[in-house]
């Protein structure tokens, strides 16, 4: 009867076993692909202890885009002001940009015009890649919207152009015949100002 | 073995069967210990969130629970408003930093650099204080010709306090024509607001008359909102006139202007030159009681605005129907942009037209009592440029030609939004046919709507209007934008819109 413990151990070693496996926040836990059968556990990361008991962060259950999203409509319900509600989603755009500008982009396009001013926060990544902001433009992604990102795009481009004109170069023909034609224009405009 | 020897039979004979059975089957053996292993696996999945269906049962409809019992979505969004109303940096440890970068152009520099660098917070806040403190003109033109962030406009309001006000007067007459002017002028407002009127005075005498004339409507903009007597009394105490005049015509808000009127109302000892500006100017009164805070009695805003030209000969049904027009109007919108964000709880699904009718009511009691109908169209008119099908809701119980002419109404004189496609949903929700008077009203909404939005959209509102499908809307675009095109100058793309 030495051996009943030793049963008893190895049945509940093969208990826990199974539970640690599959539960939830690691690789084999979350529903897999259906080509793949059980995932060895992730590597922790850098500075992190692997520790198999470890949950992940909340935030990873939702993929970002459909937790932006969902933040964004949830301001909604917050009794806001549209100042605060304002000030709120920048704050949400700022991480969401980082993680997809695009998907951003395309949240705020769907906004009333009124609230295309959040466009602003949008800047620094169009000075980044006014190339990728023009095919948008290019597209009429947003039909006869798109033509407010026209200013911050030509903002971008001028950037662009002074800073890095080989970049500048490398941008489609229509791209900077539109610059040039936006900064003859603003040159007439400037001519008949006071002093102009 | 004896079955009945003692009370710990059943686990004895339990532990004997399993040594009997199970260690001397390997098959036995290795099923065993995999069915634990599955019943193990089996109670994970279970008590996991991974999607299954009673976890998806227990999820809000904005997403998933999180272990606090908040939905995950809603604890990013409190997280983004706590973020957001965070001070963006401490302005006590900015100070002290501004101290150690007290060095002849050190801030300055410190500014640029970390400006380069992309840095913020306490240290930026602080090297420009060091900075506005040894040349405040230059300082600020470093963040002159564009908008401002959060944190930029922070810093400029705390440099900006610790200047002494007549500083800050010359300042405002140094940045003529700049944005910053406004910022400067806020800073302005409130130091001499919290002043006696004597030494506020003393500080608008500091400049002579030809400076100080082109800064008057600046003062007027950045007087803080709840100060209207401060500003009386120190026009009053300045002798300026214009000072008043400037207040009550181009404050940047009717509401604040008409907020120094009804103070003026209430003073007895007001200068006999106010006094006769006050008699003289009953148009601008009953214009600024239109504005009037909703906290003023309805039937004397009402009778006021028999001031205005086109209600002073009104019989008393006819002056009580224009006014709460207006008023509803002027009312609801200031409620729309200052109070909740009603449009956009409404444009995300968490509220409906009733529920925002019904808050609205709540807030407004005195106006929703005196006409449902104009509080119900006004509602229609705000929601109308979110989402014309469901705001409908509102007016559909109207007789038809009513509840058509509310919508052409809002078209023509209160549609804000500038999206094609939101306009042509909302005035389409007008079908017609229409009377007459109808249809005259829907060309002038249509043209109104187009000298407003060829400007942003250009070519690509001509192709939007091309591309309508046929009906009183089509022709009455086309319409419109021939007259546009004409009165520009464009007479060949005239010429191709006036075609039906």
């Amino acid at each position: 009867m030495k051996a009943a413990p030793v049963l008893i151990a190895s049945h509940l070693a093969a208990l826990a076993i199974g539970w640690l496996w599959l539960k939830p926040g690691t690789p084999g836990g979350s529903p897999p692909p259906p080509s793949q059968g059980a995932a060895t556990p992730p590597a922790p990361a850098p500075g992190e202890a692997a520790s198999p008991a470890s949950q992940p962060p909340l935030r990873s259950r939702l993929s970002p885009a459909s937790s932006h999203r969902a933040a964004w409509q949830a301001l909604a319900a917050e009794g806001l002001s549209r100042p605060e509600r304002l000030g709120a989603s920048r704050v949400i755009l700022k991480q969401w940009i980082a993680d997809d500008w695009q998907a951003a982009l395309d949240v705020v396009m769907q906004e009333t015009p009124d609230d295309f001013e959040l466009l602003g926060t949008f800047q620094e990544t169009f000075q980044r890649d006014p190339a990728a902001l023009w095919q948008i433009i290019e597209q009429k992604r947003y039909g006869v919207l798109t033509r407010h990102l026209r200013w911050p795009w030509v903002t971008a481009a001028f950037k662009l152009e002074k800073e890095d004109p080989a970049r500048f170069a490398a941008m489609p023909q229509a791209a900077k015949d539109a610059v040039a034609k936006e900064r003859e224009r603003m040159r007439v405009r400037d001519s008949f100002r006071p002093g102009g | 073995m004896n079955l009945h020897r003692d009370g710990d039979f059943p686990r004895r004979a339990l532990m004997t069967w399993l040594w009997q059975r199970v260690m001397r089957t390997p098959l036995l053996f290795a099923a065993s210990h995999l069915a634990c292993l599955a019943a193990g696996a089996y109670l994970a999945a279970g008590s996991g969130s991974a999607g299954t269906g009673e976890s998806r049962r227990a999820a809000t409809k904005v997403g998933q629970r999180s272990d606090t019992g908040i939905p995950e979505a809603r604890q990013e969004a409190l997280a983004a408003i706590a973020a957001s109303k965070a001070a963006p940096f401490d302005a006590t440890e900015a100070q002290a930093v501004a101290d150690r970068w007290s060095g002849k152009g050190e801030g300055e520099r410190r500014t640029r650099e970390l400006t380069a660098e992309g840095r913020t917070g306490d240290e930026l806040a602080g090297a420009f204080l060091a900075w506005f403190r040894e040349d405040p003109e230059a300082a600020l033109r470093f963040y002159d010709g564009r908008s401002l962030t959060r944190e930029e406009q922070a810093m400029l309001r705390l440099a900006l306090a610790g200047l002494a006000a007549e500083e800050q007067l010359k300042l405002m007459v140094a940045f003529n024509g700049s944005m910053r002017r406004h910022d400067i002028s806020t800073a302005l407002g409130l130091k001499l607001a919290a002043m006696s009127p004597a030494d506020g005075a003393k500080v608008l005498g500091s400049l002579g008359a030809a400076e100080l004339s082109p800064l008057r409507g600046y003062l007027a903009i950045g007087w803080p909102a709840d100060a209207a007597a401060a500003f009386l009394d120190l026009a009053v105490a300045f002798g300026d006139v214009q000072l008043v005049h400037y207040y009550l015509t181009s404050s940047g808000s009717p509401r604040k202007s008409s907020a120094l009127l009804r103070e003026m109302e209430a003073r007895t000892d007001l200068p006999a030159e106010l006094r006769e500006f006050l008699d003289s100017a009953s148009e601008l009164r009953g214009h600024l009681y239109r504005y009037a805070d909703p906290s003023v009695a309805l039937d004397e805003r009402i009778e006021q605005m028999r001031h205005l030209d086109w209600l002073k000969d009104a019989t008393p049904e006819k002056l009580r129907e224009g006014a709460l027009k207006q008023i509803s109007t002027v009312d609801i919108n200031e409620l729309m942009k200052t109070g909740p964000d009603y449009r956009y709880a409404f444009r995300h699904g968490a509220m409906t037209a009733e529920q925002v009718l019904e808050a609205v009511k709540a807030d407004l009691p005195e106006l929703a009592a005196a006409s449902d109908f104009e509080t119900r169209v006004r509602v229609f008119n705000e929601l109308a440029g979110e989402n014309p099908e469901a705001a409908f809701a509102l007016i559909s119980h109207l007789p038809e030609e009513e509840r058509d002419l509310a919508v052409i109404h809002h078209a023509r004189w209160s549609f804000r939004d500038l999206a094609p496609d939101t306009f042509l949903a909302m005035i389409s929700l007008a079908k017609g046919p229409d009377s007459p008077d109808a249809a005259a009203q829907r060309a002038d909404a249509w043209q109104n709507f187009t000298r407003k939005v060829h400007y942003i959209y250009g070519s690509d509102y001509l192709q939007w209007v091309r591309d309508l499908p046929p009906g009183a809307d089509r022709t009455a675009a086309r319409a419109g934008l021939a007259t546009y095109l004409r009165d520009s100058g464009s007479t060949g793309l005239a010429e191709e819109f006036a075609k039906p």
